[in-house]
């Protein structure tokens, strides 16, 4: 047995470039960036904030808001409208610490409205961008892998989704289906799997020729099999990237779409439909526009630039 | 086909068709394995030895595909052809053929495998290295999930890598180079197949290493008692583990020969030109002899003998006529060569007027002004 010539040959693999594969590296390179460390943690505490609002929303019917904090969807007719932010006034009164960024226009609680807002936000960030990334990237894989015929039909059906303005395909497809939230997602994803679609299948096209692809079916490995464990994981990389920047995308796209109507309906309190209200009210008090458009520009630039973030750690043509 | 004989590759051709017309990669090779012998494939850059051994495990990927001839192994029929082609002139595969869905549960992984040249990038990255193992294992044969792991790391072990168990769960770039080529070895060895072929397995590792593997390699061989091909270019290691050795130039086999026969009696000018461009251990030379110009395309390949435009042995009859390989040995040992020098081909070469291969002295003017600079 060769094991006595062993010793000779130490291990030395080195921090060589591809060490960065692996779960944790990845993420603690990511992390070594400031901008990009206080990004997540403004998504986690949206997330958090989301989670709290789902769970009282869905589960518990606004048990908790009503009990100990203001009714997001209506307001005792007691309650100033429009008033606004504390140490602020207007003809309607001055600001109190008992609503710190001032009431909407009949009079609900702006803080708590932006809270539950969140929840519509994320719900829209998670689900869309996951549908879109699952079936692009399958149907984008599937092309790039198999080539051919299969990959000149796929394809050129995602570029007819790619070639429809996205908001006339969401309209449309609501229009359609219903002015429900959950065919905005619908609808957003549909926009969403061209892009990722395109992504991993430029990505598989290089990575089927490698030598473990090749060395995999030279073991007689299935297609199918080759295609999920070799060629996916390794085209993965740009996808996740991707999905991170979609998801600050898809939650513009819907808040544009609450803005137009379409989304999340009212009284469900979401950020694009505040705005959408706001607009009537934006030259005597700018205010009451400036919190859900600033909730919404800081949770799309955080996505952003951890996805950029992501990139620079992923990417290895980045790399000094 | 006689017992002890393996795979039989019958004048196998595959091509690649592009755009400029058909690249004949192979161009009618044939040659035998015998259970237990290891056969090298030895021949340059661009010889066709990788798309050789890929034809025989049939995963010549598009636009090459097997035009022709028959390759047998262990009584299956890998590629056979009808002798009439279809109405457009392609080859019709024969009844006896292995479907792609019987090759590949029934001769891929099981009966053959292939050690690929650079251990670097044949290992995914992304899953650790036992997972990969088991994975073949459990591809392969139906075993249970803790029996597979097991296995995986007995072999693990079989292949000298120290501390199996723990390594089992590290990734690809926690191993080196050589450790890798182990890793590959064991996989190949996983299912125990009765034939593996060995893409140049070594020319990625620095030389102690390429030792170490050969020893290795070795061991396994008589222990398992595989066959192997052995796809290089370099003649030492042909020298080191090889029983018998094809030489191959631009498609073709040139020379056929066990190996003592090819280092001593060799045949083919081609094959003295690769003897001579690299130090012996047995010779002192003054110089290495390189040989001279480049390997020509396979798209176009010379008329006649093909390596006439390189041959320092080339005369008018080289070409004009082409070769086949013929038996040129001593008659104890079977030797075959493709070169119109021996007498079995009475092609009439040496009345045939030498011609000037075209080849420049370049490498010796650039040495004899080095002398002279020195000087």
């Amino acid at each position: 047995m060769a094991s006595e010539t062993v010793e000779a040959e130490e291990n030395v693999a080195g921090p060589t470039f591809e060490s960065r594969v692996g779960l944790r590296h990845t993420l603690s390179r990511t992390l070594e960036n400031t901008a990009t460390k206080l990004s997540l943690a403004v998504i986690v505490v949206i997330t958090g904030t989301a989670l709290f609002a789902f769970v009282d929303a869905k589960l518990l019917d606004y048990y908790i808001a009503n009990t100990y904090l203001y009714n997001p969807r209506s307001a005792p007719l007691s309650s100033q409208p429009l008033l606004p932010p504390v140490g602020l006034s207007n003809e309607f009164g001055t600001g109190t610490l008992a609503h710190p960024l001032g009431t909407d226009d009949r009079g609900r609680d702006i803080v708590i409205r932006l809270v539950y807002g969140s929840r519509i936000a994320m719900q829209v960030a998670l689900v869309s961008t996951t549908i879109g990334m699952v079936v692009g990237t399958t149907v984008g894989a599937v092309a790039g892998y198999y080539g051919g015929r299969v990959d000149d039909v796929i394809m050129r059906l995602t570029e007819v989704l790619y070639s429809i303005p996205f908001l006339v395909l969401v309209i449309a497809f609501m229009t359609a289906f219903g002015r429900d939230l959950l065919y905005a997602m619908i609808g957003v994803s549909l926009v969403s799997i061209p892009i990722f679609a395109r992504l991993i299948r430029s990505e598989v096209l290089s990575v089927r020729e490698a030598t473990y692809v090749e060395a995999a079916k030279a073991v007689g490995g299935r297609d199918r099999d080759i295609l999920v464990r070799h060629v996916i994981p390794n085209s993965f990389a740009p996808v996740v990237v991707q999905a991170t920047l979609q998801m600050g995308t898809n939650i513009l796209i819907v808040a544009g779409l609450s803005f137009l109507g379409f989304g999340a309906q009212a009284p469900i309190p979401s950020w694009g439909q505040m705005l959408s209200i706001a607009r009537n009210y934006m030259l005597p008090n700018p205010w009451f526009s400036i919190w859900p458009g600033l909730a919404i520009l800081v949770t799309v630039m955080a996505f952003n630039i951890i996805g950029d973030g992501l990139r620079d750690t992923l990417d290895p043509r980045l790399k000094e | 086909m006689s017992d002890d004989t393996l795979l039989e590759v019958r004048n196998l051709q595959t091509q690649f068709d592009t755009d400029e017309g058909a690249v004949r990669a192979v161009d009618g090779i044939s040659f035998d394995v015998k259970r237990g012998e290891i056969v090298g494939l030895v021949g340059e850059s661009g010889a066709g030895k990788s798309v050789a051994t890929a034809s025989i495990l049939r995963l010549v990927d598009s636009p090459g595909r097997i035009v022709g001839g028959e390759v047998t192994f262990d009584g299956k029929t890998i590629v056979g052809f009808e002798d009439e082609p279809d109405a457009r002139g392609n080859p019709v595969p024969r009844d006896d053929m292995l479907s792609d869905e019987e090759m590949r549960t029934d001769v891929r992984g099981q009966e053959m495998a292939i050690i690929l040249q650079d251990p670097m990038e044949s290992l995914n990255p992304v899953f650790t290295v036992g997972t990969q193992l088991k994975e073949i294992i459990q591809l392969n044969r139906d075993l249970p999930s803790k029996e597979a792991k097991a296995l995986a790391v007995e072999m693990l072990r079989e292949v000298g890598i120290p501390n199996a168990e723990g390594r089992f769960g590290e990734y690809p770039h926690e191993f080196s180079g050589g450790m890798r080529q182990r890793v590959l070895i064991a996989m190949a060895l996983a299912c125990e197949p009765s034939l593996i072929i060995a893409d140049e397995p070594t020319t990625a590792l620095d030389v102690t290493v390429e030792g170490q593997i050969l020893n290795l390699v070795s061991d396994l061989q008589e222990r398992y008692d595989t066959s192997f091909i052995w796809v290089t270019h370099d003649l030492a290691v042909v020298a080191d583990i090889c029983d018998r050795v094809n030489v191959m130039y631009l498609g073709e086999i040139v020379e056929q020969a066990p190996v003592v026969e090819l280092f001593y009696e060799t045949k083919h000018p081609y094959t003295q030109a690769l003897l001579d461009s690299v130090p012996r251990p047995d010779q002192t030379v003054e110089e290495l002899v390189p040989i001279e110009g480049v390997m020509p395309e396979a798209i176009d390949p010379p008329s006649g003998c093909r390596f006439h435009t390189r041959c320092p042995e080339a005369r008018e009859v080289c070409r004009r006529h082409e070769p086949e390989l013929r038996e040129v040995g001593d008659g104890v040992t079977p030797h075959a060569g493709a070169c119109f020098r021996h007498e079995a081909f009475d092609a009439g070469y040496w009345e045939s007027d030498p011609i000037e291969t075209g080849v420049s002295n370049f490498g010796d003017q650039l040495l004899t002004e080095q002398e002279e600079a020195s000087q």
